[in-house]
Parts: C-alpha cells; sequence; structure tokens
C-alpha cells in the first residue's frame, strides 16, 4: 500500500514521497527502511517520520537492541578475558572493551572494574559481521560523561521510550528535575541507569519513566506533579 | 540457556528497597499480582497470567495400555516448554534445568498427591485406559512461573473433559462430543503451589517477580547466599501437597509456618477462582456462547496501554490519578459527598512496620465554617 509522512505504516507498504528531488540531493534512509528497485519498501510497523531535509526513519515499538555505531549504551561487565572486557549490551552478541579505553589508562595502570559493573560506553563499531567495540573515552582522550556508573539502579525498558524521553521537547526530565536530585543516564539499548537520594525517590523516578512511555507532553507533566505529591506525603 | 547477567547494582538495589520494606512494583510484601484464567474454545485448554507471566495449558487424552503394576489406573503426563518466547535466553527445543525443575515440581504436586482420580480413567482393565497429558508452554516469564503454572495446570484438568465411552461385549465405542456429553475429570482435592521468596533469611515475599527471583537466589557481594525460593503446595483444605526449598537453607522454623499459613489463604482464594471461572465457563457454554482466547485482546487491552502494570511503582501510584485529577478541579466547586477515596490524611496501615499517608486526589480545599459562625 502507498503511504505517506506521518502515516501507520506495516512491512510491505512503499512510499514514493522517499526519492531524490534531482541528481546533487541525498536521502538519508533509516531503521525499518530498505530500497528495492523501484521503491522504498518498510521493513517495520509503525510510524514514518522524516525530518528535513531528506531524512526518513520508521518509529516503531521494539525491546530488542541491534547495536548502531555511536550510540550510547549501558552494559554489564560479564567476563575479563585477557585485555579486554566482555560487556553485555543487550545485543545478539557481548560487546568488547578495551582496557585501554579509559582515560589515563596505560598497560600499568588498568582500570578497576569488577564483573557485574555497569558502564556507560559509546559503540565504536558495530557492523553485522563484527563484535561490536565499546570506549570509554572520547577522541581528545577524555572520559566525558562515559565510565562505570556506581550504585543505582538500572531497569530495562523499550527502546522506543528511551528516544522519547532524550527528545529534548520531552517535558519529562525538565519537570522532573525541578522536584528532587537525581542522576540518570539512559542507553540507547532500552536500559536506564537512575539514582537518588533515597530508595523511594529511585523507585519515584523509575516510575515516572515508566509511566511517560503512552502519555501526551500535558499528561506527563501531571503525572510528575502527582508524583511529587505521593512522594512529599510520605516524607513529612 | 544463555546466562542472565544481573549487575551488582540491580541486586543491592532490591536487596535495599525490600529490607526498607517496599517492594519494586509498589505491592506489599503478601500482596500477589493480578490472577486471571480465560479458557480456549476446546475444553483442557486455558491461558493463566500473574500480571505479566502466562501460561498456556491445553490437556489431551489417548487410549493406551496401562502399566503392568497398576493395571486399572490411567496415566497422567505433564510436560513443560520453554520457548525464546518466554524470555530471550531460554533456546527452542531445549531442556534446561528450569524446565525440568517445574516439571518435577508439577509431578509431585499433581500427580503424588493423588489429586486426581485415576482409576476412573480406566476402560478395560489390562488393556485401555486413558492417558491425559498436560502440555504447559510458557508464553511470558516474567517471574512466578512456579505459581502461575501449577494454577494452568489445575485449571486446565478441572475444565478437561474426556469422550464419553461405552462397552457392548468385547467392542468399545468412543463417542464423539456432539454424540455424548463428555465426562469430566474427577478431584479430589485442588492443590495449588504457592512461591515465596525468601529475602535475608526471615522476609517473605509472596509472588515474586523476575528480578525478585533472581535476586533472592543469587550470592550477595560478600560471597553468601542469605535468600532462597521456598514452594508449598497445598489444597483447599490447607493439607500440604509439597515443600520445596531452593537457596540458602531455613533456620528458622517461624517462616515455614508463616509461609504456610499465607499459602492456605492464598490457595483458597485462588481454588475458588478456579472453581469459579470453570462454573461460569461451563454455563456459557451451555448457552452456546463460543468461547476462545480471542476474548482476552479486549479493546481495554489494546488501547490503553498505559494502564498496564509498571514494574517500578510507588505504591500509592496509578496511573488513573492523571485523569482524575482532570475531574476534581469540578467537585471542588460542587463539594460532592459521594466520594469514598481516603481523604488526604487518613493513616493507613499498609505494612506491618510502616504507616503512610495516602494522598486524595479529590481532596477539597475549601474548609468548613461551623453554623455557629453563621448565626453570628
Amino acid at each position: 500500500m502507498k503511504v505517506s509522512v506521518g502515516d501507520v505504516v506495516l512491512p510491505g507498504d512503499y512510499c514514493e514521497e522517499i526519492s531524490p528531488k534531482d541528481e546533487k540531493s541525498r536521502v538519508v534512509i533509516g531503521p525499518g527502511l530498505r530500497k528495492e528497485v523501484d521503491h522504498v519498501y518498510i521493513t517495520k510497523a509503525g510510524i514514518l517520520k522524516k525530518k528535513n531535509p531528506h531524512t526518513y526513519w520508521i518509529d516503531s515499538y521494539q525491546k530488542r537492541y541491534v547495536p548502531i555505531r555511536g550510540e550510547n549504551v549501558i552494559g554489564i561487565v560479564t567476563q575479563k578475558a585477557g585485555d579486554i572486557f566482555r560487556v553485555d549490551i543487550g545485543g545478539s552478541t557481548t560487546a568488547a572493551l578495551s582496557f585501554l579505553s579509559f582515560e589515563g589508562a596505560t598497560k600499568k595502570n588498568r582500570p578497576e572494574l569488577q564483573v557485574g559493573d555497569i558502564i556507560y560506553a559509546k559503540l565504536v563499531i558495530a557492523s553485522k559481521d563484527m563484535e561490536p567495540e565499546l570506549v570509554c573515552v572520547d577522541s581528545f582522550g577524555h572520559k566525558g560523561r562515559l565510565g562505570v556508573l556506581n550504585d543505582g539502579f538500572m531497569f530495562k525498558c523499550p527502546i522506543n521510550l528511551v528516544r522519547k524521553i532524550l527528545n529534548p521537547k520531552c517535558p519529562l526530565l525538565d519537570s522532573l528535575k525541578n522536584e528532587w536530585p537525581f542522576e540518570m543516564a539512559a542507553g540507547m539499548n532500552g536500559r536506564i541507569w537512575i539514582k537518588a537520594n533515597s530508595m523511594r525517590e529511585s523507585i519515584a523516578l523509575g516510575n515516572a519513566i515508566l509511566g511517560a512511555e503512552f502519555l501526551s507532553d500535558s499528561d506527563i507533566k501531571k503525572m510528575c506533579n502527582n508524583i511529587a505529591a505521593i512522594l512529599a506525603g510520605h516524607v513529612s | 540457556m544463555r546466562e542472565v547477567f544481573l549487575s551488582n547494582c540491580e541486586k543491592n538495589f532490591v536487596q535495599k528497597t525490600i529490607a526498607e520494606g517496599y517492594r519494586l512494583d509498589g505491592r506489599n510484601y503478601n500482596e500477589c499480582r493480578k490472577l486471571n484464567i480465560a479458557f480456549g474454545s476446546e475444553y483442557g485448554s486455558c491461558i493463566v497470567s500473574i500480571g505479566e507471566t502466562k501460561v498456556l495449558s491445553q490437556v489431551s487424552c489417548e487410549v493406551v495400555q496401562p502399566k503392568q503394576i497398576r493395571p486399572n489406573e490411567g496415566l497422567l503426563n505433564i510436560n513443560v516448554e520453554i520457548s525464546p518466547m518466554a524470555a530471550p535466553q531460554f533456546e527452542a527445543n531445549r531442556q534446561t534445568d528450569l524446565t525440568v525443575y517445574l516439571n518435577r515440581l508439577l509431578e509431585k504436586c499433581y500427580k503424588d498427591s493423588k489429586c486426581i482420580d485415576l482409576e476412573s480413567l480406566c476402560i478395560v482393565v489390562e488393556e485401555k485406559v486413558w492417558s491425559l497429558r498436560v502440555d504447559l508452554k510458557i508464553l511470558n516469564h516474567d517471574g512466578n512461573l512456579i505459581e502461575c503454572s501449577s494454577i494452568a495446570t489445575l485449571a486446565s484438568i478441572a475444565h478437561f473433559k474426556r469422550p464419553d465411552v461405552t462397552r457392548s461385549g468385547e467392542s468399545i465405542v468412543i463417542h464423539t462430543l456432539a454424540d455424548m456429553d463428555p465426562i469430566p475429570t474427577v478431584l479430589y482435592h485442588y492443590p495449588v503451589c504457592v512461591n515465596f521468596a525468601i529475602f535475608k533469611n526471615n522476609i517473605l515475599i509472596s509472588d515474586p517477580s523476575y528480578i525478585e527471583e533472581t535476586v533472592c537466589t543469587s550470592t550477595s557481594e560478600d560471597g553468601t547466599n542469605t535468600g532462597g525460593l521456598l514452594v508449598v503446595g497445598m489444597n483447599q483444605y490447607k493439607e500440604m501437597c509439597l515443600l520445596d526449598l531452593t537457596g540458602a537453607a531455613i533456620y528458622n522454623s517461624n517462616i515455614v509456618h508463616r509461609a504456610i499459613q499465607s499459602a492456605a489463604e492464598r490457595c483458597k482464594m485462588v481454588v475458588d477462582l478456579v472453581k469459579k471461572d470453570i462454573m461460569t465457563d461451563d454455563n456459557l457454554r451451555q448457552k452456546r456462547t463460543k468461547i476462545n482466547f480471542a476474548d482476552i485482546i479486549t479493546t481495554d487491552h489494546a488501547q490503553s496501554l498505559c494502564a498496564k502494570d509498571l514494574c517500578i511503582r510507588l505504591k500509592n501510584f496509578t496511573i488513573n490519578d492523571i485523569e482524575m485529577e482532570e475531574e476534581t478541579d469540578v467537585s471542588k466547586s460542587i463539594d460532592t459527598d459521594d466520594n469514598t477515596a481516603l481523604s488526604k490524611y487518613d493513616v493507613v496501615p499498609s505494612l506491618p512496620q510502616t504507616v503512610e499517608l495516602k494522598a486524595k486526589k479529590g481532596a477539597s480545599t475549601w474548609i468548613d465554617i461551623s453554623s455557629e459562625s453563621d448565626e453570628d
């Protein structure tokens, strides 16, 4: 079936809007789209989205992670093997993280990581034929926000929820940050790490994030107020 | 089966929250998730769900030769299957420790407790008996598989009806369902396995979720394990059929007593629900109403996805609060009396050790002025 931008689409549909207007222009097609001879076909169920000038993708509900280069993910260290750590990032295979890809790490000065620790890292290699590789430094050798996440709590959620809360237009984090202090790291692999002063505040934060999944922007604000009220009611 | 890795922070957090008196999903220690039983179009098929855990069960029967040592008894087989559909760490067509454990536990609970009258399944002594086979398929794994699969087994066996058989001399006729009314299975009692998670050797948690189950059976940071899973099989007459413990040894008999008491209540509730559901299902079938699994998917289900239970939830949080807040604006001005919700400062004991305030959605901000002041 022919579809256009903004529609709910199903695998097998095609979109004629996605085509270069002239010789020079380029079209970027993202997840859920595949170019065949005649048209661009849809391979996932979801909503067809467009970003000007020529970027198209499908916004779909998904829980399983497929590693993509450049994304920040949260992983669990599962093994120390030679000079690499094996990190479970929720993909089909574990990812590799070298001892040396930490800030200030040398052969002598190894980072202290235990099996079971969770790390926030960036994917530098993610090809379908190779093991994905992570780093905890940027190209200048600084760690930035990457590295080991201590304490707190990590939970899993659908990948589209992570995209939703990371969207700069989403009011969730803006409304929550005024209510109580917390730390948060959202991995694009559908894992969110949170840390607040007390257990109850952490639970409230997790509750707010998971509850925001199907709510509109105004409802999210209401929910945040509601949760803050519940939280305050108990503390007093 | 691929191993599931649990990070240290998850482990510590769950241990700490439970020690502080909360659970991740906002339930009380002895609170269970919502139990739902749905029957399929055939006799003996049902889907049981506890929260997000779902188990499909189907009973089938065939005529076989009985065992030599028990020539006048029918056979009962229970077969559990866990596919990657349940959780991604499982592999297809591969037996895991969990499958074997579940299978054994259910056999202990249903076969060894002699709840089914196997003699009534006999057709011709030493020659032909009915063999019942219960196939359980785990559709989704979110903790407490034991309880869910045991309720599924019980409900499907109780719901199952086998074709009627008549003998005339040597020949045996098995009637079709249209020919003659099928015969229900005779159950002497209804056993149910109830699962508890034990934390720190003295905290008992009923209906543990997936993360609670994994945390309580895993070793804590200092290498010791102080938790475990306790399964209590019990029937509606409070007779115990099964007791099973995995994890750390219990050195406190008190906890077993508490578990048994709690299990007795739960079993009564479950058995009543199973019986009631089978009764309503039977009535509907007699009225020739079509029943199938499509009934599970209601519009409510498909549309309001937000109404599902969150796996991390504050105790007083309900998603409906958001919509209710809008209504309260109206009720504030009208000042209606029919609000049965708790007032904002009502103290409700929710746990043995904690007392907390329940926020009221429709709390009026108006201050009552007594009539005397009006007269002045």
